[in-house]
């Protein structure tokens, strides 16, 4: 046995012991942890976003800030009236009866450009699910998880919750990973990370929860405000350095409105690369072996990114944006940059522009989020039809609207289910009601056309579907 | 059903479907007009052209699959689809192998 098998074997014995415990613990009792945590990690919403934003080199230490007040409030409001415990829905009419009951221990992989908040996140889910939970890091953000989740299981203590009801790993190792993901103790993975992780978590043979890698496409339709959203797109592409995966990667617009566009973009401050610029960007954007976005950039800020790319962009610039032609490997810029890099379409025609969204949504980005400016609904409906993403948000910021909360009803999540389309078994905002197992009490109530219908027909050959439906559905 | 032409010149022939929907029936009727008119044309590329085309049976994915096997890869494409079609297409995973666009 090897020493990750022996540390998994440990943490996954004490979680063991801490789901025991939970099995006794009411909703009341429940609720007033969740309560307490969500208070400690609000309370350290400060202190854990400067920590993430020292430790990993990522993103916007205010916009850290709102992340773990997303995670804490605006998740704690969405999840604190949710039965999560014993009895939670009763029907006298169909005679079924739902008990919660929690699924286990919980791993939970947290990403490193989202640390802290995603472990505040899926701290608060789990313990609402009276679910252990053990937090394994990202190694460049391992510091600020762990402050997080000791904030959050001290909290928990003081509530009165079982001991090792948070755990976390506080020198993560691949190797570690695996064992946890493999060790039959774990009921279920959080996986929140990049597609290999994914996908490790989905091979393991534990149940998992993942998302899917995005590549945003949005549309401007003719009919939108343009300069609304053009200050919208720069709202959510700046936000943390575009470290959101729901984050906007590629604008789309018909050529008849193009220059208004790209005019509004310049007019906001966003800077349009010439082609040599391109050609410099994509050298240091993307990886050219694996196609995959280069990790020097991503959570840049836009003078970080034009110094490694020899680039000269005006002071104050706040997203560079690439004129592409394509969509593929030919194009790298055309793919996901979390970043405050935009590639840009021109198309001829709605067609041809529909069509160019299809393509991006196809080469990374499937099952995740997809993102209209319109006022047209029968527009909006023609693209969500079309357009095969979990989210489409409408006239929203992207990042701040696919995770929910804010400019929508869509639950609070820091975890985006893609659907099958991104190899996930959801495509909805994951939250606390995933993270429950549901027993039925099933009364009797006998279906009274199948009581009346004498079922010895179904054995005459004689008669056909028709005939038999028409005596099936006969009112007595 | 289908209308094809034949540029001597580029030796490519181009389909045309006066059919707007190619149901099961239609793609039937045009699988065999099209290895008619392929039959002694002397074409080395084919192009469907699927301009105003809003419905697509897998009777013509396959019409699509057997033109492009006569000619070769790369040598077979699909133009002008509605975004409906193409999505198709992709879901299919016919996009990348028939030229798509």
């Amino acid at each position: 046995m090897s020493k990750f098998d022996e540390k998994a074997g440990e943490l996954l014995n004490n979680a063991a012991l801490a789901s025991g415990a939970f099995e006794m613990f009411d909703q009341e009792k429940t609720d007033r942890i969740v309560e307490e945590v969500y208070k400690a990690g609000f309370n350290a919403r400060i202190s854990l976003a400067r920590m993430a934003c020292e430790e990993t080199g990522l993103g916007v230490f205010e916009h850290k800030v709102i992340k773990n007040v997303l995670a804490t409030q605006v998740v704690y409001e969405d999840i604190k009236n949710e039965k999560t415990a014993g009895i939670i829905s009763e029907n006298e009419h169909t005679g079924i009866t739902e008990i919660a009951q929690p699924l286990g221990p919980v791993l939970a992989v947290i990403p490193v450009t989202n640390p802290t908040s995603t472990v505040m996140f899926k701290i608060l889910i789990s313990l609402k699910t009276r679910n252990p939970v053990i937090i394994s890091p990202s190694p460049r953000a391992a510091k600020c998880c762990s402050e997080a989740a000791r904030i959050c299981y001290d909290a928990a203590l003081r509530a009165d919750a079982p001991e090792y009801s948070v755990q976390w790993i506080e020198e993560p190792a691949i190797e570690l990973t695996q064992a946890l993901m493999a060790h039959r103790g774990i009921a279920m993975i959080l996986a929140t990370g990049g597609p290999g992780l994914v996908k490790a978590a989905y091979s393991s043979g534990t149940p998992a929860l993942g998302v899917g890698p995005g590549n945003v496409p949005v549309f401007i339709d003719e009919s939108a405000d343009i300069p609304y959203a053009v200050r919208n797109i720069i709202l959510s592409k700046t936000f943390d350095n575009g470290t959101i995966c729901a984050s906007e990667q590629a604008i789309v617009v018909e050529k008849k409105i193009a220059d208004r566009v790209k005019s509004e973009f310049e007019k906001q401050k966003c800077y349009f690369l010439s082609p040599d610029e391109t050609a410099r960007l994509e050298k240091i954007a993307v990886d050219p072996k694996t196609g995959i976005m280069s990790p020097a950039i991503v959570g840049q800020p836009v003078a970080v990114i034009a110094t490694l790319a020899g680039i000269s962009v005006p002071s104050g610039t706040k997203i560079i944006i690439a004129e592409q032609e394509g969509v593929g490997a030919a194009y790298p810029l055309s793919g996901e940059v979390l970043a405050p890099v935009l590639a840009f379409y021109v198309r001829e025609d709605l067609k041809s522009a529909i069509k160019t969204c299809i393509d991006l949504n196809y080469l990374g980005g499937l099952g995740h989020t997809a993102s209209i400016y319109a006022n047209n609904d029968e527009r909006i409906k023609e693209f969500a039809e079309i357009i095969n993403a979990g989210r489409i948000v409408v006239n929203t910021p992207s990042a701040q609207g696919a995770v929910g909360g804010l400019f929508n009803d869509l639950h609070p999540s820091f975890t985006l289910g893609c659907g099958t389309w991104g190899k996930n078994i959801t495509t909805e905002n994951v939250t606390a009601h995933h993270l429950l197992n549901i027993k039925r009490i099933c009364r009797r109530r006998d279906n009274l056309k199948w009581s009346a219908f004498p079922t010895e027909k179904y054995f005459d050959g004689s008669l056909n579907t028709d005939d038999l439906l028409k005596e099936f559905h006969k009112n007595y | 059903m289908i209308e094809c032409k034949i540029d001597k010149e580029s030796r490519t022939m181009l389909c045309r479907f006066p059919t707007k929907k190619m149901d099961t029936s239609a793609s039937t009727e045009a699988d065999k007009d099209f290895l008619r008119s392929f039959s002694g044309a002397g074409a080395d590329n084919i192009v469907f052209d699927l301009e105003g085309v809003t419905y697509v049976a897998s009777g013509f994915l396959r019409l699509c699959v057997s033109a492009a096997g006569k000619v070769g890869k790369g040598k077979f494409s699909v133009i002008n689809t509605d975004p409906q079609i193409m999505k198709v297409y992709k879901i299919a995973g016919l996009d990348s192998v028939l030229n798509v666009s």
